[in-house]
């Protein structure tokens, strides 16, 4: 067995309940490390693509990772793998903390769901198997009532991942909420309720042993060190939310449903307003993690606290065209609460309330500003009364229904919703949001860093060549699992990940492999996608992005369009796919991706 | 002669309370040790002898970004001082 695995993963069939250890090669391992790798990797031998998502038969994989368990910072990370009911491709959700630590520990690196229980469930695995435990009670409860309700009942040495209303009703943007934070995009959420699972709870005491652990310790003192440094400094002192005002004025902050690059009243919603204002705020940080980015705000008459980030702002507030920084607090807060994905849930109102602007859709309350129709809209979303329904549905299949010209104005890539950069401005970003596998997913391709380069790129050609290095490290990172914001702290970070991997593994890879490790992960999760059906339009972008915005202050800072399929084929060469974006057969062959290669060839 | 604009944001608009600064053009180095003489809680963290600190860059009119002290500043020139990463 090598070090840092425990070389197996559990396939826990739900009805009738039964689990099967399952032998993960090292030859796997070594190609597909953890996290979003290995979880691709299962999904394909596991022939996930033949499965609806939300159909009992699909697997979901909890899958974690050789640097789980260890000191190094950020590791305390596990990724959520399976076939988005969202967008009907790949998702792979990330989270972290105890889940991930607890997970490991019950002595597998993935835990795959099949099936579907009788009845609302608690799956619960520990050292004595696993079992299903009633949880009619459960129905119904926000995120964080169900983790208490189930840590109260198991004991505080589980670590449970749980559903709320909104992942029961299989809204297809449900997250996977653990201990508040969120598997958050592309329907996690809804994968679970549909196996009729409310929680996952785990407990081991299973420890992996490391290659060098002296070795090991003193790198992560070191990497804690620099994880201190100036390179996450706003992570720390302001989180992400720092993003707000800046990007206003750099006239990025997507706003009222992408008719906007700006927000006139969003100086109210920064970070540096809220501070001003002296809002009660806590700082907190994930398990094994040094930088702390969590920045919780309380709203007023509120108990709780609530994490506050940038594409929560964005979305509930910058889209949804609400100023008032209470009303975004209460509606981040009740999107935590019920599972929801802030992103997809602030886009698909904000698609909603444009579409009432031209009187496409018959909800005149549904307004631009409005924040009591914000929370209104979040209530219906959740209990699915009323146009809550038609809105549960996301903003792509909500555009079909209404019509040919609402689809062309729904802020999405393959059925994902888009985050908070403005594409006018922005590229390489607009590049890697149509590419990426996930759809409109700015975490799995980070191409947004190319466009605030101080080193702006020499030509296409170099901007495509950058943005693939940004998709390849993102592949790694997301497979080792580590937090992206360490990502500015590595000097080489395929070295540096080689070494993290040997005090951990023993293995002696050399950044060469790792890099062809980046790629044979970003392939694979365009061949699982190509394995579900996907088409070369569907690398596609919103056609409001190449038009200016509204009222923008230069009229001409909107993508054009040859451009962005001049980039698109750029991007395709330099990955060596087909001109269309298909992966060849020598390349799956290449990258020892061909095991499943037979299902690519035409019947 | 007209002036270069530095617009502060993030801790450097909290710990000085100062939003917009207008100073003599320049080169960017310049432009920053007059910042830093004029808002001495920049020094150190956020500027330092006419650079910029590890951590933060310029965007020179939205247009590019730099931390380069010898760019030319123009008079109209609008410069947001700002962290060097832009994730969320």
């Amino acid at each position: 067995m090598p070090y840092g695995y425990h070389g197996r993963w559990l396939h826990v069939q739900l009805q009738p309940l039964q689990a099967t250890e399952q032998q993960l090669p090292e030859e796997v391992l070594r190609r597909f490390l953890g996290g979003v790798g290995l979880g691709t990797w299962l999904l394909l031998h596991l022939e996930a693509w033949r499965h609806e998502a939300l159909t009992p038969q699909a697997p979901l994989a909890f899958v974690f990772s050789p640097l789980v368990g260890s000191p190094l910072t950020t590791s305390a990370k596990f990724a959520v793998v399976s076939r988005s009911p969202l967008t009907g491709r790949i998702n792979d959700s990330l989270s972290s903390s105890r889940f991930a630590l607890a997970g490991k520990r019950t002595g597998y690196d993935a835990l795959v769901v099949t099936g579907q229980a009788p009845e609302l469930s608690v799956l619960v695995l520990d050292s004595g198997g696993v079992r299903l435990l009633p949880a009619g009670d459960l129905a119904g409860l926000s995120c964080s009532a169900t983790q208490a309700r189930l840590q109260q009942r198991l004991g505080p040495e589980f670590a449970v991942a749980v559903i709320g209303p909104a992942g029961e009703a299989q809204v297809p943007f449900a997250t996977i909420s653990h201990e508040g934070r969120h598997a958050g995009r592309g329907g996690a959420g809804a994968v679970l309720g549909a196996k009729r699972l409310k929680a996952v709870a785990v407990h081991g005491d299973r420890h992996v042993r490391w290659a060098h652990p002296e070795q090991m310790a003193a790198l992560a003192q070191e990497l804690a060190a620099r994880s201190l440094g100036p390179e996450t400094a706003k992570y720390r002192q302001l989180g992400t939310l720092a993003n707000v005002s800046v990007f206003n004025r750099l006239e990025v902050l997507p706003a009222r449903n992408f008719q906007e690059s700006s927000l006139p009243g969003a100086e109210r919603l920064s970070v540096e307003q809220l501070r001003q204002d002296e809002l009660p705020h806590e700082r907190e940080s994930c398990w094994a993690c040094t930088i702390g980015c969590e920045h919780r705000y309380q709203p007023p008459g509120s108990t709780g606290s609530v994490r506050l980030e940038y594409e929560s702002v964005y979305a509930l507030g910058a889209m949804c065209g609400v100023e008032d920084p209470q009303a975004v607090l209460r509606a981040a807060q009740a999107c935590d609460e019920a599972g929801l994905d802030t992103i997809s849930t602030g886009a698909t109102l904000a698609f909603a309330m444009e579409c009432v602007q031209r009187g496409w859709l018959d909800e005149p309350w549904l307004r631009f500003g409005s924040a009591e129709a914000l929370h209104r809209a979040i209530h219906l979303l959740v209990t699915g009364h009323g146009v809550g329904k038609l809105l549960a549905l996301g903003s792509r299949r909500m555009a079909r229904q209404l019509g040919p010209q609402a689809l062309a104005i729904a802020p999405q890539v393959k059925g994902l919703e888009l985050p908070g950069y403005d594409l006018r401005r922005l590229p390489a970003a607009a590049l890697g949001l149509a590419v990426n596998s996930r759809g409109a997913d700015h975490n799995r391709s980070s191409t947004y860093e190319v466009d605030f380069a101080t080193d702006a790129p020499q030509g296409d050609e170099q901007l495509v060549r950058q943005a693939i290095a940004r998709e390849d490290q993102a592949a790694v990172m997301d497979s080792l699992i580590l937090c992206k914001f360490l990502r500015g702290v590595f000097r080489d970070f395929y070295r540096e990940a080689a070494r993290m991997l040997w005090v951990a593994t023993g293995w002696n890879l050399s950044a060469a492999a790792l890099r062809t490790t980046a790629r044979r992960i970003v392939t694979a999760r365009r061949l699982f996608n190509i394995l579900c059906g996907w088409q070369p339009q569907e690398d596609e972008l919103p056609p409001r992005v190449f038009q200016p915005a509204a009222s923008a202050a230069n009229p001409s800072a909107h993508l054009d369009r040859r451009r962005f399929e001049r980039l698109r084929r750029l991007y395709y060469h330099q990955r060596g796919w087909t001109s269309e974006g298909w992966v060849p057969l020598e390349q799956l062959q290449q990258l020892g991706l061909d095991v499943v290669a037979s299902a690519l060839q035409p019947e | 002669m007209g002036t270069t604009t530095v617009e502060l944001f993030g801790l450097a608009r909290l710990r000085t309370g100062v939003r917009r600064v207008e100073l003599p053009p320049g080169t960017l180095g310049q432009v920053l040790q007059e910042l830093q003489r004029r808002l001495p809680a920049l020094a150190g963290w956020c500027v330092q002898d006419g650079r910029l600190a590890p951590g933060f860059i310029v965007s020179v009119n939205r247009q590019y970004f730099t931390q380069d002290p010898q760019v030319e500043l123009a008079p109209g020139d609008v410069v947001l001082l700002i962290s060097a990463d832009p994730g969320g």
